[in-house]
């Protein structure tokens, strides 16, 4: 099959688009509710977890480069059992996705227009997750080049701006050594940043797979760095309780915020600029789940698989019936404790461990 | 200095599909007779071929001590008759001795580019292109003389690519008064020119341009298999070319650019582009090209950096208000007012009462009346222009606004992305953003300002898919090459400018020696 192929700069940056793009907005209110004050701890903890992970997924994608996870299993446990995992990873893609879109729409749908029905959010990031993933990994990569840096600029330093508002005291005591309270703080983020297990489908389309590894640690690395940058300015801000009970504390903060008394109400920008990076994460996860779902048949082309996606993505987006429901059942529950660690952890750690058993014989 | 650089495999969109065998061409009739050596049989074959033509001239005489019979045949329209007379004719006229063959008589005669032919099929190429075709009884063969003459205009200003301080010289339309100013800019051996013969009715000269040791080897050769590869009756214009060569034939934006301006054809092909002359055209067409290519103008590189740095971020700005104004404002008012200041809020909220129509509506018509206008003012006659002012400034700005039925803000909105059009410096590249923006006021009417950035990312996520010859499309920026930034956004000063844009894949990137930064010598 021919892929494409994406230089390691652009493979880092996807990295940082993918792995902060949903969290950055919903992730902080949840670490601050469990670990308080010691945010920080739980972020570092959570990313030092996603690292032993991102190790194991390294490993296993080195013994095997230029080969995608679905077309090294179907070598390892032969074509029915590596079918079936190719299976497993199209669907974990495309429900990940689904619950992506279905995040997004509702907070569209809350917080910029309330009167428009759900599905036509659902329907038009869906044609454009499609259409990208359609045109391939390339044009969806450079569009990151050119979306990713504006981005994180304005988000920095909207945030910036925000510091002057904050107190010291409101992130005091810096420690607070609640050991339940931080590792419950600590698995949100770890869970959130596992989805870099798309890096082994991703591997094969560098351009020189011998920087697989640095570019992915340098992607993980920078987001979980601005993901406790954005979590210790809401803390700082808002305060521990505030933070906490916020649904999006990135759009409280910026409802608050004011530049030269004519610049006000931020949030429309913020969400504006998270939009468009979930929109490049949703193309990208569009793009695998077509990929894995055409290396696990041996198809030449992944574009037969995009029809379907169009079909079942809208329908997955629109099962949850509530914000509530979405993030405590579909993400909390199925995303992060059940299909995260399955195929970031379980599947690729028994890979590896075939591998390593099938080399020594 | 030079650093030959491994090649790359060229990545293009382009896949030409192969031509059935059943429609191969619009050929005319083909025959190819052995030139006879009776020339009334050859003139003959000449007059059935041009079915008697008007302007197909013969001319008998009697020549040699031999009074041997020749004839001249020749196109009256574009001939130079004063010239023939006095140096074909007369020197004829006045031979002493019979030569012994054509490329004898050839020799005596004053015209360099004379050449034998033998087939009717040469001599009818030859007459068609403006060359004298020369029988002589006995001689199995012809002679072709060059003596074309046709009206052509004198070089001038280019209308529609101003600068402010730079050359005045334009091209026009013959090929090689044109490559005479470019070899003027570019006195270096290395400049190749191939000429292809395109159109099978028009039979136009092409002239594919770059310089060796600069220009990629790869996307020459592509460009040259893709000009080869045209296949069509005429070939009247250099946009012509370019929809048969460029890569994404259905894209909206040109993936191609095409001047009037030697200057900026000469410093195109000095960064490794390609250009392309057609006879006939006052254009030249410069591939690969990228969007940015459009925000840049001649006048960059003229005027101190500082200004030309702020010039371009207002290109790039009116680029986006061309784009987006209309349907941010149609978003504001119908979905998101609350975003809005409140005493702005108050002035649109009392404009909106008295108008009938919804503000999308409102915005389509005004939209359609500037693009009538234009177009109205393009086509009319230069002594209605007064007539064209009244109506457009008094009728449809005031009493528009007078009589309730536009809000006097869409009228504002309208005039200023007009405006914005019209400070692109390219004009291909400024009318397609005109296009453009309707479907985007179409999204926004009907969701806002997330079905303005849904519309901005599907043309966004297109244009970035794009390739022209390999190279894409938002180069520098998508994919980021930082060290060409130089000259993206700011212009830096030329002693700061050591490379050839990178993604050009020149083969020779070094434009500029180091350290060159003026400066008083540093004391020891």
């Amino acid at each position: 099959m021919n892929v494409a192929k994406i230089s390691s700069r652009q493979f880092t940056w996807l990295t940082i688009s993918i792995t902060l793009a949903t969290p950055v907005l919903i992730l902080p209110e949840m670490i601050i509710y469990y670990a308080r004050q010691n945010a920080w701890l739980a972020l570092l903890l959570g990313t030092l977890a996603t690292l032993a992970g991102v190790m194991l997924n390294l490993a296993l994608a080195r013994k095997f480069p230029g080969q995608s996870i679905v077309q090294y299993a179907q070598i390892l446990l032969g074509p029915w059992l590596g079918k079936l995992i190719g299976m497993l990873y199209a669907l974990a893609f495309l429900y990940l996705t689904g619950v992506c879109l279905n995040i997004i729409a509702q907070i569209i749908e809350i917080s910029l227009l309330p009167e428009t029905p759900l599905w036509t959010f659902i329907l038009g990031l869906s044609l454009f997750a499609v259409y990208s993933a359609w045109l391939g990994i390339e044009p969806i990569a450079r569009a990151n080049d050119l979306l990713l840096p504006p981005n994180l600029l304005i988000a920095g330093s909207i945030l910036l701006l925000a510091l002057p508002h904050g107190k010291l005291y409101q992130g005091l005591p810096v420690t607070q050594l609640n050991l339940t309270a931080i590792l419950k703080g600590a698995f949100p983020p770890a869970a959130c940043l596992s989805e870099i297990f798309f890096i082994l489908m991703l591997a094969p389309s560098l351009n020189k797979p011998e920087e697989l590894k640095s570019a992915t640690l340098k992607g993980l690395l920078f987001s979980s760095f601005f993901l406790t940058f954005v979590t210790q300015a809401f803390l700082f801000v808002l305060g521990v309780y505030r933070a906490s009970i916020y649904l999006f504390p990135a759009l409280r903060l910026s409802e608050e915020l004011m530049f030269l008394d004519i610049f006000e109400r931020f949030e429309s920008l913020i969400l504006t600029l998270w939009i468009l990076l979930n929109a490049l994460k949703l193309s990208v996860f569009t793009y695998l789940y077509a990929l894995t779902a055409a290396q696990t048949f041996n198809r030449k082309s992944y574009k037969g698989f995009l029809l379907p996606a169009l079909l079942f993505l809208p329908v997955l987006a629109l099962i949850p019936r509530n914000l509530a429901e979405i993030l405590q059942v579909w993400l909390n529950t199925i995303s992060f404790k059940l299909v995260l660690p399955a195929v970031f952890l379980f599947l690729p750690g028994l890979l590896l461990m075939i591998a390593k058993v099938k080399h020594h014989v | 200095m030079t650093k030959i650089r491994k090649p790359r495999p060229l990545v293009t969109t382009d896949q030409p599909n192969s031509v059935p065998a059943g429609r191969q061409s619009p050929q005319p009739d083909t025959v190819n007779w052995q030139a006879p050596a009776d020339p009334e049989q050859t003139i003959a074959q000449i007059q059935s071929l041009f079915g008697n033509s008007a302007d197909l001239q013969v001319h008998r005489f009697q020549v040699f001590p031999e009074r041997i019979s020749c004839a001249l045949v020749y196109l009256r329209s574009f001939v130079d008759l004063k010239e023939l007379n006095q140096t074909v004719l007369n020197p004829l006229l006045q031979q002493a001795a019979m030569p012994k063959d054509m490329a004898d008589l050839a020799r005596s005669l004053p015209h360099a580019g004379t050449k034998e032919g033998i087939t009717i099929q040469d001599a009818a190429q030859a007459l068609t292109s403006g060359e004298v075709v020369f029988l002589v009884s006995g001689f199995a063969s012809a002679l072709f003389i060059p003596l074309k003459k046709y009206e052509q205009r004198s070089v001038t200003e280019p209308e529609n690519e101003k600068v402010v301080r730079g050359p005045r010289d334009g091209f026009i339309e013959s090929l090689w008064t044109n490559v005479g100013i470019l070899r003027q800019r570019i006195k270096d051996p290395r400049l190749r020119l191939e000429v292809f013969t395109l159109g099978t009715r028009t039979s136009v000269e092409v002239c594919l341009i770059h310089l060796e040791g600069i220009a990629n080897r790869q996307i020459v050769e592509e460009v040259r298999a893709r000009l080869q590869r045209i296949n069509v009756d005429r070939l009247l214009a250099v946009s012509s070319i370019a929809e048969f060569i460029a890569d994404s034939p259905w894209s909206p934006l040109p993936t191609y650019q095409a001047s009037e301006r030697p200057d900026r054809l000469t410093s195109a092909l000095l960064d490794g582009r390609i250009g392309i002359l057609l006879d006939g055209t006052p254009l030249a067409l410069i591939v690969p090209t990228v969007f940015w290519d459009f925000l840049k103008s001649p006048d960059d590189y003229i005027e101190n950096p500082y200004f030309s740095s702020f010039i371009r971020m207002i290109r790039l700005t009116s680029h986006l208000i061309t784009l987006l104004v209309p349907g941010a404002y149609v978003a504001l008012t119908t979905f998101h007012l609350e975003v809005l200041p409140q005493s702005l809020a108050v002035i649109i909220a009392g404009a909106r009462t008295r108008t009938p129509f919804p503000t999308a509506v409102e915005m389509f018509l005004m939209e359609l009346t500037i693009e009538l206008l234009r177009e109205a003012g393009l086509r009319m006659p230069g002594v209605f222009g007064q007539t064209m002012s009244i109506v457009g400034a008094l009728v449809i700005g005031e009493a528009a606004v007078t009589a309730g039925l536009i809000e006097p803000i869409i009228v504002v909105l309208v005039a200023l992305t007009t405006l914005a059009s019209f400070v692109v410096p390219s004009y291909p590249a400024a009318i397609s953003i005109r296009l453009l923006r309707f479907p985007l006021i179409l999204f926004s009417a009907s969701m806002g300002f997330f079905g303005l950035f849904l519309g901005a990312m599907f043309y966004l996520m297109y244009l970035v898919s794009l390739r022209s010859f390999g190279v894409p499309y938002f180069a520098p920026l998508a994919p980021l090459f930082l060290k060409d930034m130089g000259d993206m956004f700011i212009r830096l000063p030329w002693w700061q400018q050591f490379r050839r844009p990178t993604y050009y894949r020149p083969q020779d990137d070094s434009r500029a020696g180091p350290n060159q930064k003026p400066g008083p010598d540093k004391e020891p």
